[in-house]
């Protein structure tokens, strides 16, 4: 796991120059630099991405937010997928010490995330 | 078909794209014009109330907006505009002939953040683009791109709206915006406008649309619109997009009179949801009119269900067979696996349906595309459609 990796752990945040819009499905991320819009299909991945600050790690937010273990795998993929795309960072430049295993898990995840980002 | 594409067609709290055409006043006469432009309309928004629209859009989080006429810069508040809805977050993307760009309207706009500038040319070279969009048009667009890159303005956009005569230009289009550093964007006719004219010498034959939809699958680069989604009838693989219309569920069109439309290439009475001079602005015609909550239910494939490719092309574009005067739940006049021309055989020409907006100049009626000075356009001619000021 890269550092750039939020299944790897550490504090993660949505990106500041992110906006979240409600939607009846979850949400749609706005990113003003890159201009990219990410759908959040879900309120629960809404939820941790707008917790994902004040948790020590993903995980944490996952189990803060109620999300069932057998989910993470897919709430994992997603987070990935979002912080490839820059709408979520790592909150401090160290911080990716804890290895969780959602790691390992998310690796295994099938390839449907849930969330699809639009070019 | 993704679940989002379901999620998508039951319709967004507020549009993720939204076209705001600022003014009917245009210096070209185009001979595609989807909005029939030329003339501005004296009912056009003020200047405080197009602030209050970009109140609006910045309280409902529409996170940009895709400004477009006739053309938007001949209005005299047009960059004050641009400043007041980048400063509320609204991001700007206009669309523009390039003809009031000069050397210091490049350098204002190099200094403008979150702000996108889109040169329509609609030929590689100056005959195929001309024929188009008038004498002269070419290089107008040309000089304007090189004031751009001059101004370091940074990766600016080229809007081709393909036709039969320049979809063989494609590979020296991405040759020009290799030149300048920009971006390619390619979007499909719609015979909507003055384009309902000229769309049956304009659009692409089936040939050369198999030949576009290759060309753009490797390219992912380029930039469409999500325009050619009828295209994924012809392969495996989709063009990247949202693979929908997105008619009253995603993208609306708000005109210069305030008028809200379902899309931009619908400009007739049966898709206006309101006004945003209404009561509730443009929130509530976007909630609650009547109109566009019919286009978030679902639809029927109709004389397309028994089509194997359904869920590839999605019926494709309701302004294509509205204006072609084919029923909106059958083929697409363009539809990849020709279904579409026997429906077009059948149409009575008389019977098919006009944009019930034109504000095209009377010289440009028929005749060979002219360009006038900008400013003559500003003169205010009488309105071609009936409209109080006050909406």
């Amino acid at each position: 796991m890269s550092a750039s990796d939020p299944v790897a752990g550490g504090r993660w945040r949505l990106h500041p120059r992110v906006a979240l819009r409600p939607e009846p499905f979850g949400a749609l991320a706005y990113h003003y630099d890159s201009r990219k819009l990410n759908f959040l299909r879900s309120p629960d991945l809404v939820r941790v991405v707008q917790n994902l600050a004040h948790h020590p790690s993903p995980r944490a937010a996952f189990d803060d937010a109620g999300v069932a273990e057998h989910r993470w795998p897919a709430f994992a993929s997603a987070l990935a997928i979002l912080a490839r795309s820059g709408f979520i960072e790592p909150s401090e430049p160290n911080g990716t010490t804890l290895q969780d295993d959602i790691d390992e898990a998310a690796e295994k995840a099938s390839m449907t995330a849930p969330v699809p980002s639009r070019p | 078909m993704t679940a989002l594409t379901e999620e998508l067609k039951g319709g967004l709290d507020a549009p993720i794209c939204l076209t705001w055409e600022l003014t009917y006043a245009c210096n070209l006469a185009c001979i595609h014009c989807l909005s029939s432009s030329g003339r501005r309309d004296p009912a056009e928004l003020s200047t405080g109330e197009a602030m209050a629209v970009i109140d609006e859009m910045q309280a409902m989080q529409v996170f940009y907006v895709n400004i477009g006429g006739g053309e938007p810069t001949i209005r005299p508040d047009f960059f004050d505009l641009v400043a007041y809805a980048t400063e509320q977050q609204v991001g700007v993307k206009f669309s523009t002939n390039g003809s009031r760009i000069d050397a210091a309207t490049a350098e204002l706009l190099a200094g403008f953040d979150y702000t996108d500038i889109q040169l329509s040319l609609d030929g590689a070279d100056a005959a195929t683009n001309d024929a188009v969009r008038g004498q002269g048009s070419y290089a107008t667009a040309r000089t304007a791109m090189d004031h751009l890159a001059a101004a370091g303005f940074g990766p600016f956009k080229i809007s081709v709206v393909v036709t039969r005569q320049n979809v063989a230009q494609v590979d020296q289009f991405e040759a020009l915006v290799d030149h300048y550093g920009a971006q390619l964007r390619l979007t499909r006719l719609r015979p909507a406008g003055r384009g309902a004219d000229t769309w049956h010498q304009l659009h692409p034959t089936n040939d050369q649309q198999r030949a576009l939809y290759h060309w753009l699958l490797d390219r992912p680069e380029v930039l469409t619109g999500d325009s050619f989604f009828h295209l994924n009838a012809l392969g495996e693989r989709n063009l990247p997009g949202l693979n929908l219309c997105g008619a009253g569920r995603v993208v609306c069109l708000v005109d210069p009179v305030g008028d809200v439309y379902a899309c931009p290439f619908v400009l007739h009475d049966d898709f206006r949801a309101g006004n945003v001079r209404d009561p509730g602005g443009f929130a509530a015609v976007w909630r609650t009119s009547a109109l566009f909550r019919e286009f978030r239910e679902p639809q029927s494939a109709g004389a397309c269900a028994g089509c194997g490719q359904f869920d590839a092309c999605q019926g494709g574009c309701m302004a294509a067979k509205f204006f072609t005067g084919l029923p909106l739940d059958g083929p697409d006049p363009e539809c990849v696996s020709g279904h579409g021309l026997d429906a077009l055989a059948a149409v009575t020409p008389a019977a098919v349906p006009r944009s019930t907006s034109n504000h095209s100049k009377p010289s440009s009626l028929g005749s060979t595309p002219v360009i006038g000075s900008a400013e003559s356009t500003i003169v205010t001619l009488g309105p071609t459609r009936h409209r109080s000021p006050a909406g």
